[in-house]
């Protein structure tokens, strides 16, 4: 993809929160018509609908009529690679302007993970599920032993990640935790779940709807009174990879290829980063990704964190709005709708100032005795 | 709400041999490349030689503690009991990764690095790993 090729020129968040009691498809028409008043456009003008998720009622709620409907559901990597497929539908001439959705209600009981007909079976993770492997925290808990065996990491590193992230979200009236300190005492006292996780090492579901309108830089020229975010780079990874290699566990999914395609097509570098939004369901999270992504050595995360690393004024911004653990769970989204905000300035108390990049990642995906599956990045800028 | 719901053994699929080896006579099979010796598990194609010369061969079950977790909540009603418990990704001295239940050991007494092996003659459903 060319730098700057695709532009998001619409951005629709609902109300992000728990038990909202609302359909998730409601959520996501909510979202599309946040999304288009944003854009100021009107239905008809979209020709192409990716859902991040997969069903058939979407359409005719939502009053769409494009010329195709994609589901893609490749986990936290579901919203990036939806607009990675998004792009590919412009530039092959497929659309001009698709609508790329999320709308989900997991804490109002719509997705109880085990299986059935709305869940993705999330919860368990093939044969190891015999034996009581049973969670997306006791996968990535598996990541954290390892590196706290191979590195040194604490159980307060990982703290120091749950309390950077709240003291970016507690100045946030979007986070759930709004107006909600905690300290690393608060942390280290807090349940212990799956060791070495406790209760404040992981998010919590939360439901809520987000959509997103892409269109090429182009067309997005000729919308008056909008404000455009461009995609500068794209790229993906596939924890497969590391199966097959057998070294699971000190990767977080494949980075490396997702970030070296994303970084060749921005032709850009880790410095010219101003903010990085990454997937962050725990703690181990933040400290692997800031790792593999190389704004710090290897096992080097947890100091890097603790030492104001990811805090407005430190290395790189991370998070701003308390991610997916003190900020909401909207899957793949909370990162892009983080981004968004960082380059539009408005982020209010944790904006960055004079954003002009930002990385985005998406992680996950239950792969079973693979543990995590795919991984995507994302590299947006302000201008074109 | 069972675990039996949540990952059911499905007899049929690729990965039946090893199941039958082990619930008939606790044999620990892996898929193994005949051309070049690679094992693998579960059921996977060889990267280099294709499935034709992919054979279940029988190996002994052990390796060391690559990671592991302890479960301090259950998940479901009948596990209740159980925790904590262990779990952990044994790599097999063949060179697979194989998740397993520990035990034998407690929990606070686990670490990586460990040199496990599986355990025979308890009826175990699911082969578990204990410290060799």
């Amino acid at each position: 993809m060319k730098s700057g090729s695709i532009a998001i020129v619409g951005m629709g968040v609902t109300h992000q929160g728990r038990a909202l009691g609302t359909l998730d498809v409601d959520l996501r028409r909510q979202a599309l018509e946040l999304a288009l008043a944003d854009a100021g456009l009107q239905r008809d003008a979209i020709d192409g609908y990716i859902h991040a998720s997969h069903e058939r009622e979407d359409l005719r709620y939502l009053g769409l009529s494009p010329n195709f409907s994609w589901p893609v559901q490749t986990g936290g990597a579901t919203a990036p690679s939806s607009f990675i497929m998004a792009a590919g539908a412009i530039l092959s001439g497929q659309a001009e302007m698709v609508a790329c959705a999320y709308g989900m209600a997991p804490s109002s009981g719509g997705m109880p993970g085990f299986g059935g007909k709305t869940s993705f079976g999330s919860l368990s993770y093939g044969y190891p599920a015999r034996v009581g492997m049973i969670g997306a925290a006791s996968a990535h808990a598996l990541h954290a032993r390892w590196h706290m065996d191979h590195y040194g990491t604490t159980s307060r590193h990982l703290g120091a990640v749950a309390v950077q992230l709240r003291n970016h979200a507690l100045h946030r009236t979007d986070a759930i935790t709004y107006g909600q300190p905690i300290t690393i005492e608060d942390h280290q006292a807090s349940a212990m779940v799956v060791d070495p996780f406790r209760m404040l090492d992981c998010c919590r579901d939360t439901d809520g709807g987000a959509v997103f309108l892409l269109t090429s830089a182009e067309r997005a020229r000729s919308l008056p009174g909008i404000h455009p975010i461009y995609i500068h780079g794209a790229g993906t990874g596939h924890n497969i990879g590391n199966w097959h290699r057998r070294d699971v566990y000190s990767h977080h999914d494949d980075i490396a290829p997702a970030a070296a395609r994303a970084f060749a097509q921005a032709g850009l570098t880790l410095d010219d980063i101003d903010t990085a939004q990454f997937y962050d369901p725990f703690t181990i999270s933040i400290i692997m990704q800031l790792e593999h992504y190389g704004f710090c050595k290897p096992g080097q995360g947890g100091p890097f964190v603790a030492d104001g690393g990811i805090a407005l004024d430190g290395r790189i911004p991370a998070n701003t709005g308390g991610g997916q653990i003190s900020g909401f769970y909207a899957a793949g989204f909370t990162p892009i709708i983080e981004a968004m905000k960082q380059l539009r300035g408005q982020s209010g108390p944790t904006q960055v100032k004079d954003a002009e990049f930002a990385l985005v990642s998406g992680h996950g995906l239950n792969g079973g005795v693979q543990n995590t599956w795919s991984h995507a990045t994302l590299i947006l800028g302000a201008q074109p | 709400m069972s675990i039996d719901t949540i990952a059911p053994l499905i007899k049929a699929d690729p990965d039946a041999p090893f199941w039958e080896a082990w619930t008939s006579d606790q044999r620990f099979l892996l898929h193994r490349c005949g051309i070049c010796g690679r094992h693998d598990w579960p059921a996977t194609c060889c990267q280099t030689h294709g499935m034709s010369a992919m054979e279940w061969v029988d190996t002994p079950g052990a390796g060391v503690i690559d990671t592991f977790t302890i479960f301090h909540r259950a998940y479901i009603k009948e596990l209740a009991s159980e925790v904590p418990y262990t779990v952990a990704v044994v790599r097999l001295d063949e060179g697979p990764y194989f998740h397993t239940r520990l035990v034998g050991i407690a929990p606070d007494a686990v670490k990586s690095g460990m040199r496990v092996c599986i355990r025979t003659g308890a009826g175990d459903a699911f082969p578990l790993f204990v410290p060799e």
